[in-house]
């Protein structure tokens, strides 16, 4: 692929240079990002807010994703769910949304030759949802499945429930999905309210990836009916301000293996921290790979866990390192102790020559081969603007990667270390008659402060550390 | 249309040419200009329905111990190192009928990462020690998936559906026992029979060519040994009841759930009907605006996603229909879903020229999505030698989805429709719903329902 340098966010007009983000802010003060390839057949429409879950209220908890359901279900000009659905495939393509906590983002990919029948519906759709209250209805439930689909993944609750008991008491505790209570109880003109209210073009980017790109005057045009609203200045995160830890019990069904599925939360690292990309060499020096530490502690200690990871859950202005564990229930403590023990070894000892190169070749080739398509470099783009990074390209991306040594990741190893005081926890352990454990009881508690402990009490590594491999 | 099919047809490649080594084996060299990436996938025609009762689960644990020590060679922990040093991954699958070892890196890689999958074709290795770990990772994906309630669903159609104690109703269930037991000679065994090159390809795409000479020099050691096993017809399951399911307990605070997979069935790979069961299956299920999300969810509320898709095997097929709903809708979602099969059969509203264009355009795109990058287009034409079907590029099948007519909708809907009285059915739920939901396919009377309460 080549690459010219990106204009690292400065207004330019005209054909965009290929494969350089073209950034262009509206009238409206939205911005429109092209990023133009001239070799592709496809076109990737997306248009991301920077706003999302953890910049609603209590009482708005979850509007913004059942606002992501609702936007498809009617406009003035597209009145019911048939004909958005009917003009966004009769394209050949596809559309879809999600929801997170610091960003929504609505999103289509089509042949080339579609991108202005897709950019029409898609921009259509948010600039006037209709809220109709039968579809309202019906969409309340379909949120609410959605939910309930989450609930049975084991991986998933975990991280939820992590997030709620790191962050207590502050909107970042809360799903996206929010509270069934202000799901069911939204009417129509609310939804027209908080709609007008919640999407501020400002806050809004228009971004165009693939064979073609759109021209300022064809963008003002499809976003003139956007709403004028205001993103409220988001309240700085606070950490562990709760329980130390949340737990759950599950029965255990025919033909099943009892399984403990722990999760470990510490304060991390902000994406705009300047040791945002020393963590993401140190993930992936502890887990990016078969050859990594943890894959060489599993493939040494099968009997340790089925599976272990760590890293770090990035946001804005705050960050949360995981260390995520599954094993057979009276190994937790050793799982425990073995996963954490491999950020001390981290933090003690700088990583060799050959490791570390390893851990950055390894990042730099996943980014180039995820974002071959128009697809994959629309989200790049998207999620570095949501987040306020610079829109560099991959390769540069990868560069910056190869820039990152060995003192940096043992620096941001001891950063990670310094906060395992502030660890939380949530686990989902086997409802056994043999151990006792059950909701309603003790035990379960008792469970809890011994995962925490072992969290605590780990001071250096259980199992011999792994080769140094050339 | 016409644009996507004149681009898919100005791309960058014409059918690759297939070569035939002195082994037996077939190279595939698929060149994709313009990508610095490149994938070697080496597939072969055997996968878990060629498997002996007392092998079941053994294609798994030689697929897991591909990418170990080679004897005499680096061991396990250095040759993943050097792999991943190029920057490179690796990536096995078992399936029902095929079996893939593939390896993705840098173009200018390509000999390294020919050589070192070279190697380990020619080389069984199975140092104890990888054996024991990768025994265990075996043992660790089994537990996982029993604690899904969608991958057991899905682990358990094909038991639903062929007869038991058939090889194909074996496929994604891996017996525990035989891998507890499998010995270092039981796996040489088993993995001599399955590297056959008559059975095998190496398939390469990318920014980066393999030449015939190279693929002989590095895979030309691999012998046959003896006739591979004839593959055994499959039988369709007739006993009684016709559904497996797992009764299992709705944790504290969870909403309950019931997840559904049903299976009719119905067609093979090579079936004239195969372009037409494509294009029916976009207008069933090709996105929110289709058939199946615009009645159970759009409509009826009955789920927040509902999925078809045709399942196509050498000699049989099957058609497969999954949901997760609450507990009572399972049987309304089920037969709301299969009705929209019925009406596309002449029972109701059959397919309309909107929707025709809809989901030859859709089918194309799809296509051509899924072909853009070194892996996926390595993968595209894996699949086509697998099934023993001619190479045919992108644009070509695409060329072909655009002749499907409504007549050939209609057709091809028919022929599944008459097989909706065999329809079986995996399930986990709260409660014993096997009855209901199969009922609720083939037409037996199904108690009407609200839709979900709040």
């Amino acid at each position: 692929m080549s690459e010219t340098p990106s204009n690292h966010g400065a207004p330019t007009d005209g054909a965009p240079t290929p494969f350089a983000p073209q950034v262009i802010t509206l009238s409206n003060g939205m911005t429109l990002i092209n990023v133009y390839d001239p070799n592709s057949t496809a076109v990737h429409v997306q248009i991301t807010m920077r706003s999302g879950s953890r910049d609603e209220t209590r009482a708005t908890a979850g509007l913004k994703h059942f606002e992501e359901h609702e936007m498809f279900d009617g406009t003035p000009s597209r009145p019911t769910e048939d004909i958005i659905g009917h003009d966004l495939e009769i394209t050949g393509g596809a559309a879809n949304a999600f929801t997170g906590q610091e960003m929504v983002s609505y999103f289509g990919d089509a042949p080339v030759d579609q991108l202005l029948p897709l950019a029409d519906v898609l921009t259509d759709m948010l600039s006037g949802p209709l809220f109709e209250p039968k579809k309202m209805d019906r969409e309340r439930i379909a949120v609410l499945e959605e939910e309930g689909n989450y609930q049975q993944n084991r991986g998933r609750w975990v991280g939820t429930a992590l997030l709620g008991v790191a962050f207590a008491g502050t909107s970042l505790a809360w799903s996206p999905g929010g509270f069934e209570d202000v799901i069911t109880s939204v009417t129509h003109d609310e939804m027209v309210a908080f709609h007008r209210q919640a999407y501020d073009p400002h806050a809004m980017a228009l971004l165009v990836s693939g064979g073609a790109y759109l021209d300022r005057e064809t963008a003002e045009r499809l976003v003139s009916r956007f709403p004028s609203g205001h993103v409220p200045e988001r309240t700085p995160p606070i950490w562990g301000q709760g329980e130390k830890f949340v737990g759950k019990t599950v029965a255990v069904g025919d033909g099943e293996r009892q399984q403990v599925n722990v999760g470990i939360g510490i304060p991390g690292i902000a994406h705009n921290d300047p040791d945002a990309l020393a963590v993401e060499v140190l993930e992936s020096v502890a887990g990016g790979g078969q050859s990594s530490r943890l894959a060489l502690l599993l493939r040494h200690n099968p009997s340790l866990a089925a599976g272990m990871a760590m890293g770090n859950a990035a946001f804005t202005d705050t960050g949360m390192f995981e260390f995520n564990l599954a094993t057979s229930p009276g190994n937790e403590e050793r799982a425990v102790s073995a996963l954490v023990g491999e950020l001390h070894r981290l933090a003690e000892h700088p990583v060799g020559p050959a490791e570390l190169a390893r851990a950055k070749t390894g990042i730099s080739a996943g980014l180039l081969q995820e974002t071959e398509g128009a697809d994959a470099l629309g989200q790049y783009y998207s999620q570095r603007w949501a987040v306020g990074q610079p829109l560099v390209s991959p390769l540069q991306l990868a560069d910056q990667i190869d820039a990152v040594d060995a003192a940096s990741v043992q620096r941001v190893a001891k950063r990670l270390m310094a906060g395992l005081g502030q660890a939380r926890l949530a686990f989902i352990h086997p409802a056994d008659p043999k151990t006792g454990l059950n909701d309603a009881g003790d035990t379960l508690q008792q469970e809890g402060a011994r995962l925490l402990a072992a969290v605590t009490q780990t001071r250096s590594p259980s199992v011999p550390a792994a080769r140094e491999m050339g | 249309m016409a644009s996507i099919m004149d681009r898919m047809g100005t791309e960058r490649e014409s059918a690759p040419v297939p070569t035939q080594l002195s082994n037996g084996m077939t190279l595939i060299d698929a060149p994709l200009a313009g990508s610095n990436n490149v994938t070697v996938g080496l597939v072969i025609r055997r996968g878990e329905r060629d498997e002996l009762p007392s092998e079941s689960g053994l294609s798994d644990f030689i697929g897991g111990l591909f990418f170990t020590q080679p004897t005499g060679g680096p061991d396990t922990d250095a040759l993943l190192a050097e792999i991943e040093g190029m920057g490179a991954s690796i990536n096995f699958d078992v399936g029902v009928e095929t079996t893939v070892f593939s390896i993705s890196g840098r173009a200018r890689d390509l000999p390294r990462l020919t050589a070192i999958m070279g190697r380990l074709a020619t080389d069984a290795g199975m140092v104890p020690d990888d054996i024991e770990t990768v025994r265990a990772e075996v043992l660790n994906a089994i537990d996982r998936s029993a604690l899904s309630p969608d991958k057991w669903v899905a682990d358990h159609l094909f038991a639903a559906a062929y007869a038991p104690g058939t090889a194909i109703a074996r496929a994604d269930l891996p017996d525990r026992k035989s891998i507890e037991n499998a010995t270092r000679d039981q796996l040489l065994a088993f993995r001599e029979q399955l590297f056959n090159p008559a059975n095998m390809a190496i398939v390469v795409s990318g920014g980066a060519s393999l030449d015939a000479a190279e693929a002989q020099s590095q895979f030309g050691a691999l012998k046959s040994v003896g006739t591979p096993r004839p593959r055994t017809t499959p039988e369709w399951n007739m006993s009684t009841p016709p559904w497996v399911g797992k009764v299992r307990p709705t944790a504290a605070g969870d909403r309950d759930k019931l997840n559904i997979s049903a299976a009719i069935p119905g067609l093979p790979m090579g079936d004239p009907d195969k372009d037409a069961l494509i294009v029916l299956n976009d207008v069933l299920g090709g996105g929110m605006s289709r058939r199946l999300m615009a009645e159970v969810r759009g409509r009826l509320g009955l789920a927040y996603n509902i999925d078809a898709g045709p399942v196509p095997m050498s000699d049989t097929g099957i058609f497969v229909m999954a949901t997760s709903t609450q507990p009572n809708n399972g049987a309304r979602a089920l037969q709301a879903g299969f009705q929209q099969l019925r009406d596309l059969a002449g029972e109701g509203a059959t397919v309309t020229p909107d929707e025709l264009l809809m989901a030859r355009r859709h089918s194309a795109f799809m296509l051509s999505q899924a072909t853009q990058t070194a892996g996926d287009r390595a993968g595209y034409y894996a699949s086509q030698w697998a099934a023993g079907r001619p190479l045919t590029p992108p644009a070509e099948r695409a060329a072909a989805l655009a002749k499907v007519t409504a007549d050939d909708v209609t057709r091809v809907a028919k022929r599944l429709v008459a097989n909706l009285p065999l329809a079986r059915v995996a399930f986990v739920g709260p409660r014993d719903q096997g009855r209901e939901l199969t009922n609720a396919i083939t037409g037996a009377a199904v108690s009407g329902q609200g839709a979900m309460a709040l």
